[in-house]
């Protein structure tokens, strides 16, 4: 039926519902948008992201505040810490005397009799720690000297070795001499052991908890 | 061309090609009859009608009256009557809307013309001349009412172009702008495209020309509604006369006395009535009468619709074979 009594206006916008043309254009125009939802929809997600990574650097950023007025706080104490841990160097490079004589009075023999023992440190390296210079050791001498009787055999040999065994990896036995005097001999037994190693050899234990202390 | 693609854009009809018309063009029709007082619908799919609505204007959302009285409220429903009726019968969602108005006297208009009587060399020019200056075809208008005009050849063929030579028989019709476009603004309100908007009188007589012996034989036909009578005269299917009087027996009176004149020999009477009329002590007596008696004879089949409550009822009323016969054109 042709269109009668219908407003030209009225039929110019009918022809958009019923024209191939105009709805083969609406139609590219629809699959067009179609075909952007996958854009879309990774922006939007990518806005959503960006959005949580800002509020979260935003409470990154507020936490990092929070620490710095936190922190300085404990700057007395961070300060203290420090010269606690530039101290380790100096503090790391000690023998346990009591330990080394503890063992000597365990290994030597009844044989022997002990007129000297020295314990010295050697091979010093200057550290400075501020505006402190310290002579921290790398080395210690244990000298040890004495008599046995002259039928008294390998006994301030023995004592050396036993004695060897129980300092710390590194060490070595300098001097094991033996003078030809009667009724009793004299021995002299020179030991050197680096200042870094550990002494549980020497029955040192390690503290496991601060307790302990 | 961008302004073009700019209205394209804001224009578009989204819903409608989001419910299928990007598709396809075939939609269900909802054909209005719409009175003075009140307004039926055909409901017809692709094949024809499917449902019938009897009184629609007591619904909120009911297209204007043919007085230009719109319903109570129109469309502010969650659902609008075109989506109702639609789901009712189980119609795709886009339709098209075709309004038959039985509209008051002052807001129509019929003549019988040619064009070279109307001093115009075309259709087209005559309905350009009609619409800038009816004075000038007419004599006289009334410049306070625009019209819509239209002009259809003399076989009333709806669905074709008028082409006549211009000492051809033309039906001029008219029917008030201010009218024609409540019904294009209702019509919008549904998301609804508009088929056409046709006076009842024009219709009928187009249904008439169709469906009548006006081809073996001349014919008077007298449509009678509430808004007076139209009488016409066809001479072996060509209409030659139409005039507006007051009631169908006026029009018979008129028509009696134009026979002679028109050359019809022996025509044949016929009287298509909206509603049961009174006056058939007055009417000759070799008339026939198009009523539900005798319209499957005319039209060659009943109507069963299916009606609101789901039942299919027969609709053997002269406006519901109207209806269903203007929505296959």
């Amino acid at each position: 039926m042709k269109p009668h009594l219908i407003s030209t206006e009225v039929l110019a916008r009918q022809v958009y519902r019923y024209s191939r043309a105009y709805r083969l254009a609406a139609f590219v125009l629809f699959s067009f948008l179609i075909l952007q939802v996958p854009a879309v929809v990774c922006l939007i997600y990518e806005r959503q992201v960006g959005q949580e990574r800002r509020t979260r650097a935003g409470q990154l950023a507020a936490d990092a505040a929070r620490i710095v007025s936190d922190r300085r706080a404990l700057a007395d104490t961070e300060k203290k810490l420090k010269r606690i841990e530039d101290l380790a160097t100096v503090l790391r490079a000690r023998l346990p005397i009591s330990a080394v004589l503890g063992k000597i009075e365990q290994l030597a023999s009844q044989d022997l009799a002990l007129s000297q023992i020295v314990i010295d440190a050697g091979e010093f390296q200057p550290v400075q720690i501020e505006t402190s210079l310290f002579q921290v050791p790398r080395q210690i001498n244990v000298v040890i000297k004495g008599e046995q009787p002259a039928q008294g055999g390998d006994a301030y040999k023995h004592l050396a070795e036993k004695l060897l065994e129980s300092l710390p990896p590194g060490s070595k036995i300098a001097d094991a001499s033996l003078a030809n005097n009667q009724p009793f001999k004299t021995f002299r037994l020179v030991l050197s052991a680096p200042t870094n190693g550990n002494y549980f050899g020497l029955g040192v234990t390690k503290i496991s908890a601060q307790n302990s202390l | 061309m961008l302004s073009d693609i700019s209205t394209f854009l804001r224009e578009m009809p989204v819903k409608h090609y989001l419910a299928g018309g990007l598709w396809s063009t075939k939609e269900p029709s909802l054909a209005f009859f719409i009175g003075q007082e009140k307004i039926e619908a055909l409901v017809a799919g692709v094949r024809g009608g499917i449902g019938y609505e009897g009184s629609l204007e007591k619904d909120n959302g009911a297209p204007p009256l043919a007085s230009g009285q719109s319903s109570l409220a129109s469309g502010t429903g969650s659902r609008t009557l075109s989506r109702k009726l639609t789901s009712r019968y189980r119609l795709r969602k886009n339709v098209k809307h075709l309004f038959v108005v039985d509209a008051e006297k002052k807001d129509r208009f019929f003549g019988v013309n040619t064009l070279e009587r109307l001093r115009q060399k075309s259709v087209s020019a005559a309905l350009e001349e009609m619409h800038e200056n009816p004075q000038q075809i007419f004599g006289s208008w009334p410049d306070e009412t625009p019209f819509r005009w239209a002009i259809l050849n003399r076989e009333i063929s709806l669905g074709t172009d008028t082409n006549p030579r211009i000492d051809e028989p033309i039906l001029i019709f008219g029917m008030a702008d201010e009218l024609c476009a409540s019904f294009e603004s209702w019509a919008e309100t549904q998301g609804a495209s508009i088929t056409a908007i046709l006076p009842l009188s024009i219709a009928v007589l187009a249904w008439c020309n169709a469906n009548l012996a006006t081809k073996d034989r001349d014919s008077l036909v007298v449509v009678a509604t509430d808004q007076g009578a139209v009488s016409a005269a066809f001479k072996r299917r060509s209409l030659i006369y139409i005039s507006q009087d007051e009631s169908a027996s006026d029009a018979f009176s008129a028509l009696e006395r134009e026979v002679d004149a028109l050359e019809l020999e022996r025509p044949a009477r016929y009287l298509w009535a909206l509603n049961n009329t009174e006056e058939r002590r007055s009417i000759p007596q070799d008339l026939l009468i198009i009523d539900k008696e005798n319209i499957q004879g005319i039209s060659g089949e009943s109507l069963a619709l299916q009606e609101g409550h789901g039942k299919k009822t027969k609709h053997d009323r002269p406006i519901a074979h109207l209806l269903n016969w203007l929505v296959k054109q």
